[in-house]
């Protein structure tokens, strides 16, 4: 199930909500929140819904052990054990038949694994149960003693698809102890409908035009016109969508009295790739810096070693996007440019003009889109070439402007340039202007607002056949 | 409460959700239906089984049942494109680049070539070192003594040369069955008849104008005098000979099809005999494309793809579904509906225009280039082919006698040729066995 959609906005959301208000009584929320939890992954996954609970289930106990363990050497192998279990799934299903097929490719047989479908928010559930036996293992937190309560934290249904990646330290008290406000509740259900709307009319829409300069494109050679507006409508597409889910998360979570962390802050305002990444799914970047990168050491091993633990962190990452050698180049893309920044070009950067570096950072985010878009290597450098006025299938200069980019230009006119407009604090600002100023009227046109647009929302939700989310599958 | 107001509204949002989602559950349609807005099938309600479950299907076929089945879709879909479309400066070509389409396309010079051979100039017949069968030049609508009726050329010296003759026979079984046809349409419905000659009996005589002078034919008043009021035979050697005379290039040179000019002629005519303004050729405007054959002396043929009127949107018939296809490939300039040669059962065309009238043109693959000359006079014009397994009920929907009905079809028109006319037992018995089914 996924948040929009018709069977989650007008029967699980209201049905679940209702029965959690139902009673005030914590281990009666806990207990509905749960089981809805479970029935909401159930309903995409009927079988690997098991995987979830029983990884959950092995870490369990494994944190149990932890804490009651005696020995250094028992803690370690329990620890190790969780970890493993908490791995094996994700491995099975999302990285055996690329390592197979590229160790296979490699030595020349021709011997090859399928690639399997995977279940649903297995990336993020799986560093979320990390998490869970690292921090008790560290101390960072209490292990928890009702196993549907540490099922509730992993399989929580607002982040649970799609993050937030929530680490167990920083909700394992509201677990135990939260209060849900009128307030929370309000700002919760408003922040959800304007991230459907963000999901339903901004990405779909940018996601439909990006699929139409593809498909009706037909595999015809690509115009400079076409390679920037197709990286660029991708590039907002991704941001809407990811971004979208996240801001329904937080919601969900706020009206259930969960505060989760934000995940994005506008990233596209960035003047460097290094704020970028600290703007950009700030959850992900929080977990490798916690239980990769500083385990590995971090800076505090020299120059040359923090380097390979920044280059070892950002190829896994690109290996956590998907189970393919461009994801790998993505994450090594964006390595190699955080330490050009770091120990190279520090002193440039604060020099150089804000909107010099402004450009600067979207290009370099604009052309990772472009390696993260296509799995196939020779399709990225067809589009980069393309973007610079080469036509590398025909071996000639491209056109400037095709039929079909001109055609797409014209159907969407201005969209983009409001979707652009979107990704700014602009509106953040704006509101934040208005409620100043206007504070009750203001908190009630804005609730007005978000009904229209919400309303507004469920139509097109009605009316798209296209609807994916690109992280779905992650 | 600071908040009372937008709490209020928000928890109506819960209400009014629940409401609308119990409301789908207990009154939306569960059985699968046709959209006619959508030209598809919309999605009934899953099959409750472990399997279906399980399998993960259930899920998406519940949410697509939600989808398909809310209260009001029609409406709700119009709304949110229009929406989409008020800062759209979509022009129509637009729509044409980007109308993409799943179905496979036939490329015009790969369609399924009849039993006749493709003809390039080198298959035009040698003329006979002796002139037979040869006849005095009598116009005559009348059968010959033993009840033949013939297709012959004119040759300068007077004389008539036979080409292939006709029994009367056989024209009686053609024109029952035009009959049956006629039968099933309206009152004031129409049947029309053409037999096109093949590409290489017009360039025998035009190539050969020391010798020849034109060409004649009365097969078809052998047809038409046992045929019932509405439907008639038309003549086309005699529409197209004084064209040819004038040297236009009616037929192609590197197949055997006529050209889009020669179609369009015998199209008007036939509109014209109807009493209706006819669309001058040159209103039209086309896109030129050129033949992938050439002729021995290496010239292609230039074809006229012709840009309907009206947008034009066109389908196919398809396991008893209509499913939205491309009219047009514009970036090959080539037609993608109307061309495809014998793969479905058959096609509809929405030409825009609103005149009261539906049309069925049954046609061989000159069908192809006359059919675009009908859109200005019809509503809707279906378009199937007979031949060999063509035409199938079940990938219909139904005989033609079904689709004549369902889709209110006022006028028919035949467009055959020599390759597949009249004296050819196959495509009398196909048209029979297609319009009933028995």
């Amino acid at each position: 199930m996924v948040f929009s959609s018709l069977t989650f906005l007008l029967l699980f959301l209201p049905i679940v909500t209702g029965l959690y208000f139902a009673k005030n009584n914590l281990n009666w929320r806990n207990t509905v929140l749960v089981i809805a939890s479970v029935l909401f992954y159930a309903w995409g996954e009927p079988v690997w819904v098991l995987g979830m609970i029983v990884s959950t289930l092995i870490n369990y106990v494994c944190a149990i052990a932890i804490v009651r363990s005696r020995s250094s050497l028992m803690r370690k192998l329990s620890l190790t054990i969780g970890i493993i279990a908490s791995v094996a799934l994700l491995f099975y299903f999302k990285y055996a038949a690329f390592l197979f097929n590229s160790v296979s490719g490699l030595f020349g047989a021709g011997a090859m694994l399928p690639v399997l479908e995977l279940p649903i928010g297995i990336s993020f559930y799986t560093f979320q149960i990390l998490t869970y036996s690292v921090d008790v293992y560290r101390g960072k937190a209490q292990y928890q003693k009702n196993p549907a309560w540490l099922l509730l934290y992993v399989s929580c249904f607002p982040q649970l698809i799609a993050g937030p990646i929530v680490q167990y330290g920083d909700v394992a008290a509201m677990i135990l102890d939260r209060k849900s406000t009128v307030d929370g509740f309000v700002s919760g259900m408003k922040r959800f409908a304007f991230g459907l709307a963000k999901k339903v009319i901004l990405a779909n829409i940018c996601g439909a035009a990006l699929e139409q300069l593809t498909l009706a494109g037909g595999g015809q050679s690509m115009s400079v016109a076409g390679a920037w507006y197709g990286a660029f409508m991708y590039s907002l597409q991704i941001y809407f969508d990811f971004s979208a889910y996240s801001d329904m998360a937080i919601g969900l979570g706020r009206v259930f009295g969960f505060k989760y962390k934000e995940n994005f802050d506008y990233p596209y305002i960035s003047k460097s790739v290094t704020e970028f990444w600290r703007r950009w799914h700030i959850s992900l970047g929080s977990f490798f810096r916690d239980y990769i990168y500083i385990p590995l050491g971090g800076n505090r091993k020299g120059v040359a070693r923090n380097i390979i633990n920044l280059l070892i962190v950002w190829a896994l990452t690109g290996l956590w996007h998907g189970a393919s050698w461009n994801f790998v180049l993505w994450g090594l893309y964006y390595g190699i440019i955080l330490i050009a920044e770091k120990f190279l070009l520090k002193k440039v950067i604060s020099k150089t003009p804000a909107w010099i570096t402004h450009i600067t950072t979207l290009l370099f985010v604009m052309v990772g889109w472009i390696l993260f878009y296509y799995t196939d290597l020779s399709a990225v450098s067809q589009h980069l070439l393309a973007m610079v006025g080469f036509d590398s299938a025909a071996g000639t200069g491209a056109v400037f402007c095709d039929a079909v980019t001109l055609a797409v230009m014209r159907k969407y006119t201005v969209f983009p340039l409001f979707a652009a407009l979107c990704c700014t604090p602009v509106f953040k600002k704006l509101r934040t202007f208005v409620l100043d100023k206007f504070d009750g009227i203001g908190q009630g046109a804005e609730t007005v607002a978000a009904t229209a647009i919400l309303v507004l929302s469920v139509m097109f939700l009605i009316g798209q056949s296209y609807n994916p989310f690109i992280y779905f599958r992650f | 409460m600071k908040n009372k107001f937008s709490f209020v509204i928000i928890l109506w949002w819960m209400i009014a959700s629940v409401m609308a989602g119990v409301l789908l559950l207990g009154f939306a349609d569960r059985e699968s239906r046709e959209s006619v807005l959508e030209n598809r099938m919309l999605q009934g309600f899953p099959e409750v089984s472990a399997e279906n479950i399980m399998s993960g299907d259930f899920s998406q076929e519940f949410e697509a049942w939600l989808s398909d089945g809310f209260f009001g879709r029609d409406g709700i879909i119009n709304g949110s494109e229009r929406i989409m479309n008020v800062f759209s400066a979509q022009t129509a070509d637009d729509e044409y680049v980007l109308d993409t389409t799943e179905e496979e396309v036939t490329d015009f010079y790969e369609e399924d070539v009849e039993e006749t051979e493709q003809v390039s100039q080198s298959d035009v017949p040698e003329l006979p070192e002796e002139e037979t069968q040869e006849v005095d030049f009598v116009e005559t609508t009348e059968a010959d003594k033993d009840g033949y009726y013939y297709f012959w050329y004119r040759k300068n010296n007077g004389k008539l040369q036979v080409h292939y003759p006709v029994h009367r026979s056989v024209c009686r079984s053609l024109a029952d069955t035009l009959n049956l046809y006629r039968k099933e349409l309206p009152e004031d419905g129409r049947v029309y008849y053409t037999i096109a000659p093949l590409a290489k009996n017009a360039w025998y005589w035009m190539k050969n104008r020391d010798r020849y002078c034109g060409w004649y034919t009365n097969i078809e008043d052998g047809i038409q005098k046992y045929c019932d009021d509405g439907v008639t035979i038309v003549n086309t050697p005699e529409i197209l000979e004084p064209h040819m005379l004038e040297k236009e290039l009616v037929y192609m040179r590197t197949d055997h099809h006529w050209s889009p000019l020669g179609a369009y002629y015998v199209c008007s005519e036939i509109i014209g005999s109807q009493g209706i303004p006819v669309v001058p050729y040159d209103e039209y405007t086309y896109q030129l494309n050129t033949s992938s054959d050439s002729t021995p002396a290496g010239k292609r043929d230039i074809l006229n793809i012709m840009y309907p009127l009206q947008k034009l949107q066109a389908y196919r018939a398809y396991d008893g579904v209509l499913k939205k296809v491309n009219f047009m490939n514009y970036e090959s300039k080539s037609y993608m509906a109307f061309l495809e040669g014998v793969v479905i059962p058959w096609k509809k065309f929405e030409t825009g225009f609103h005149t009261g009238r539906n049309c069925l043109v049954i046609a061989d693959s000159f069908g192809n280039v006359f059919t675009p000359y009908l859109t200005p006079y019809y509503d809707n014009v279906h378009m199937c082919d007979v031949r060999r397994d063509a035409y199938y009920s079940s990938g219909a929907g139904g005989w033609i006698a079904w689709l004549i009905d369902k889709y209110e079809i006022d006028d028919i028109y035949f467009v055959m040729s020599q390759a597949n006319d009249v004296d050819s037992d196959i495509t009398c018995a196909n048209m029979r066995h297609c319009l009933y089914g028995n």
